[in-house]
């Protein structure tokens, strides 16, 4: 609180003159002689606690009212929070800050976030009594508070490399409020409104959280602190792309860094960059930039022959407004292969031909597959691809599990039936009985032979008579290009048992010949027939040899639980980075994380060689923040306080005077102890019978 | 009134003055000199004629001349009151005939000057009341109980006192007095302060009799303390009913005349009554 017209300190003690003015008068007593004694000890004994207590509230409400009247001629300013403790008070408060990235901008003398939780437990001290509880934007859990040190104790003073999802955490806020019905609540928000955090495009997510909040049994109402002033002077730091190269028989790193900033970028830069341990500088000069990002591109020798390595990139410049943003993590070595899985005997044609089919040309591409032989699937890395093709029985037991936790991290596996043992049943779909064709009583033994058999006359066989275009493996290109699926011959086919799954291409009965099954974030794909002779024609290629690669490339782009070199990998990611416990942070240096949930770094997969680098979320360094009048939009009809963060750190929104409160505080303890100090009303008092001749009534002396 | 001479007040006895009372039947002993021979004449039965006897008053004015009697302002002190008053009754009385006396109490005995009629008696009674100043603390209980036995003839008592001691005591004193077949009143005298506590600053009060210091608020404690006056003066009031006393509560801001007045016309009332 400021004051428009503050008073020196000493006016202050001008609060105590009641009490000066009451000491000083037990001083100077009188003497009395007198001769009632005994009725004055009695009335001694007697007098109650409730008269001496009443003799002191009204010396302190006389402090109140000198005080109030102090405060008021000083002109009080309040603001944001403050302002805030002369309405209702709560039964409970919701604190819900932002410690994501783009929090750890400077703001006065601290950071964003530190300057945010200060505020919320200077806040929340004035709250005593209130139930207090805590989420921070990577943990959707509420937690109970005792106090407002154990809120900043909670929360720390450290923001995270992670991006905030504000939506989701309002939404359990929400239900945290209908589960627990904690009655009249605030919500109090610390944010940057950062667009990625607050996403105001997911328009269903913000009616729910608005709408249920109103609906809410009690009164709930939100106030939003905005730290959202623009840094004028900030850069972040990125790498976009790292590769090792031999350049001249000469290893190097080379590296594309990209700058971007709020504003154009017009100051010289300078950059430290740490590969493996050993420094290396780059620097970038004002005048080549202007816009508001630049990609440095750039290459550092290696001293040895090294094949990969990790390290990262820092900006030098202590005046920066946003320290948080100015380091990038990067691992470098060999380009990675996208490969495939083929699971069956490598003998068999069919396993042949779907090796080729899913890397038609490994030499001149990325492309490799491998065979696995049915004996070896336990031990089988099936992170490492991005297609698994699965012929014949279908997995059970361990290898079930794994193919299943494969394919929710985004692994995209494909089955073909084979004669023989057909197996269980795999994510609900099993293999039915094998149908050949058969014509005038006569089986085929390939497809061409059903073909010649048909000669001029209608096709027969297992004829496909829809197929799915829109989307899939068979959809039609843009330039209006398909894959003729009803051109394949089937000769022989198993039918696919299912409850549930999308059909892709079905026979003219509605039979199923392909079905696809969502898992997660995988995909499982069943064939009814098999790129063998004796099966189809699909072994003509012009179908599946399509389809499997986009298929493959599909398996590559989703890439979850994959970790190939240059994939960017974001701190918190919980979807790509699965469990804490995989993890294990490569150097023990501060400036490496040790937590790939809360800091970017570079770490290693526990369980094997591969090292990650993880940094924060691109979104975190775009930088573009909501004004406080569209997030106020996003609540609806919810009551919503904005306190606004000043240029000099902290917050304030308009600063109003207040000085009317205080002359209404002075009335109301004025008016207490009026009511403290005013006579008995003339029934309550107690007074002597007297009467003029001396002679007292019975009635009247009783 | 029993007197041992004649005078204005009606005596309990039955005597010789001009005033018929009543017819009675002669029983053996009384004097045949009273037979109504009349009446024997006329009826041939024996009737005594009976006639009123006037006596005179034998009046005792005890005052409490305790330090705390002398509480209050210079000249409306509680023992300059009781002062008045006695002086004017005592007047009063010599004036009709009737013999007055007085018994000034402190922590014992300071003045006894029995009952005299006569005008020179008066002028005794007015020097001593002139002399005398309270002192010393309150001996009235063990005094009155003592008077209450040496005064032996059935006498009328005014006892002028602010009772400022245990009011159990002083009840027994009244019973006592009432079962000696003695007509006695209370002139109980308290300063308006003493009633109301009416002070508003912290005050260290000091026992008039023993000297005690106490601190103490008054505007904390007035209510308490005038529920305890309160109490003691309706205990001590209902003791004068009990014990047939006529209990006259005075504040020294009154005027003694009317309170006097107001007693005298009470007195002549009641022995209307009794006529």
């Amino acid at each position: 609180m400021t004051f428009l017209a503050p008073f020196a300190t000493w006016w202050w003690l001008l609060a105590l003159l009641p009490i000066l003015i009451h000491l000083f008068n037990r001083l100077r007593h009188r003497k009395m002689p007198w001769a009632a004694m005994m009725f004055l000890r009695m009335a001694n004994r007697k007098s109650t606690r409730y008269a001496k207590l009443r003799q002191w509230l009204v010396l302190l409400f006389r402090c109140l009212a000198i005080a109030a009247l102090l405060f008021a001629l000083s002109r009080p300013l309040a603001s944001g929070f403050v302002s805030s403790m002369f309405s209702a008070k709560p039964d409970v408060i919701l604190v819900i800050l932002d410690g994501s990235a783009s929090m750890g901008a400077q703001s006065g003398e601290g950071t964003r976030y530190e300057a945010a939780v200060d505020m919320m437990a200077k806040a929340a001290d004035q709250f005593e009594g209130t139930r207090l509880v805590m989420m921070r934007h990577n943990d959707e859990r509420p937690s109970e508070v005792k106090d407002a040190q154990a809120l900043r104790n909670l929360a720390g003073m450290k923001v995270t490399d992670t991006g905030a999802d504000l939506p989701t955490l309002l939404e359990a806020a929400v239900n945290w409020f209908e589960e627990t019905k904690p009655g009249r609540g605030e919500i109090w928000i610390a944010s940057d409104l950062q667009t990625s955090s607050w996403d105001p495009a997911r328009k269903e997510t913000w009616g729910q959280v608005s709408g249920n909040l109103v609906n809410l049994p009690q009164k709930v109402s939100v106030r939003l602190m905005a730290f959202n002033q623009p840094l004028p002077d900030n850069v972040s730091v990125r790498v976009a792309g790292v590769q090792r190269v031999q350049d001249d028989g000469v290893p190097k790193v080379q590296m594309q860094i990209e700058l971007s900033s709020g504003s154009v970028l017009t100051e010289d830069v300078e950059l430290d960059v740490f590969i493996d341990g050993k420094k290396y500088t780059a620097s970038e000069n004002g005048e080549n930039m202007g816009g508001i990002s630049h990609v440095i591109d750039t290459a550092f020798a290696l001293p040895d022959d090294r094949k990969a390595g990790s390290g990262y990139v820092s900006l030098i410049n202590s005046e920066d407004g946003n320290r948080q943003d100015n380091r990038a993590f990067f691992v470098y070595g060999a380009p990675d292969k996208v490969k495939a899985a083929v699971v069956g005997d490598e003998a068999a044609f069919s396993t042949a031909f779907l090796k080729l089919a899913a890397a038609p040309n490994p030499a001149n591409t990325n492309q490799v597959s491998e065979v696995i032989a049915p004996g070896k699937l336990e031990t089988a890395p099936w992170g490492d691809y991005a297609m698994v093709l699965w012929q014949g029985a279908l997995p059970e037991g361990k290898a079930a599990e794994q193919l299943t936790e494969y394919i929710k991290n985004g692994g995209i596996m494909v089955c073909f039936p084979e004669i023989g043992n057909v197996g269980g049943s795999f994510q609900g779909v099993q293999w039915g009985e094998v149908q050949r064709v058969e014509h005038e009583g006569k089986q085929f033994e390939n497809w061409q032979a059903l073909v010649a058999a048909e000669g001029d006359g209608n096709p027969i066989g297992f004829l496909i008579d829809n197929y799915e275009t829109a989307e899939g493996p068979f959809r039609t290109t843009e330039e209006g290009l398909f894959l003729p699926l009803t051109t394949v011959r089937i000769n022989q086919r198993r039918t696919i048992e299912f409850d549930e799954g999308t059909v892709l291409a079905n026979l003219a009965g509605g039979e199923a010949v392909v079905l696809r099954k969502n898992l997660d974030k995988g995909q499982l794909y069943f064939f009814g027939t098999s790129p063998n002779d004796a099966w189809s024609s699909l072994t003509e290629g012009i179908v599946l040899v399509p389809a499997l690669q986009r298929l493959m490339a599909e398996g590559e782009a989703m890439s979850s639980g994959r970790y190939v070199l240059g994939r960017l990998l974001e701190a918190g990611d919980t979807g790509a980075l699965q469990s804490k416990d995989r993890w294990l942070p490569v150097s023990s240096e501060a400036q490496f994380g040790q937590d790939p949930f809360e800091q970017s770094g570079v770490y290693r997969l526990s369980d094997s060689d591969r090292v990650v680098a993880i940094n924060r979320p691109e979104n975190e360094d775009l930088g573009t923040t909501m004004n406080a009048a569209d997030v106020e939009k996003l609540f609806g009809e919810v009551p919503v306080a904005l306190t606004q963060e000043t240029a000099e750190g902290g917050s304030g929104d308009d600063p109003k005077e207040i000085w009317r409160w205080f002359l209404v505080a002075m009335a109301l303890a004025l008016l207490i102890e009026g009511l403290l100090i005013l006579p008995k009303s003339a029934d309550e008092r107690v007074e002597i019978q007297r009467s003029s001749t001396g002679k007292v009534q019975t009635q009247q002396a009783v | 009134m029993v007197g041992n001479i004649v005078g204005h007040h009606k005596s309990p006895f039955r005597g010789s003055s001009v005033e018929f009372a009543e017819y009675r039947k002669y029983v053996p002993g009384d004097d045949p000199r009273l037979l109504d021979w009349r009446v024997l004449a006329r009826t041939d039965r024996y009737y005594i004629r009976e006639f009123e006897a006037d006596t005179n008053l034998r009046c005792y004015v005890v005052i409490d001349c305790s330090k705390s009697m002398s509480f209050g302002e210079k000249g409306t002190r509680k023992f300059d009151y009781a002062r008045k008053i006695a002086a004017t009754l005592s007047y009063m009385l010599v004036h009709q005939g009737d013999a007055v006396g007085l018994e000034i109490f402190d922590d014992g005995v300071a003045t006894d000057i029995p009952p005299r009629r006569n005008p020179l008696h008066l002028r005794y009674i007015f020097d001593t009341l002139a002399a005398a100043e309270p002192r010393g603390e309150t001996g009235l209980v063990n005094e009155l109980h003592q008077f209450a036995e040496r005064i032996r003839q059935r006498a009328m008592v005014i006892i002028i006192s602010d009772c400022f001691c245990d009011v159990d005591e002083l009840l027994n004193c009244f019973e006592h007095l009432h079962f000696q077949k003695h007509d006695f009143a209370l002139f109980h005298l308290l300063d308006p302060l003493e009633l109301d506590l009416d002070l508003d600053r912290p005050t260290r009060f000091q026992d008039m009799e023993s000297n005690d210091i106490l601190l103490a608020e008054p505007e904390i404690i007035r209510d308490q303390y005038i529920e305890a006056v309160q109490e003691y003066l309706v205990k001590i009031h209902e003791g004068c009913n009990k014990h047939n006393a006529d209990y006259r509560r005075v504040a020294t801001d009154q005027p003694y005349d009317q309170i006097i007045a107001d007693f005298l016309v009470d007195r002549e009332q009641l022995t209307k009554g009794r006529g």
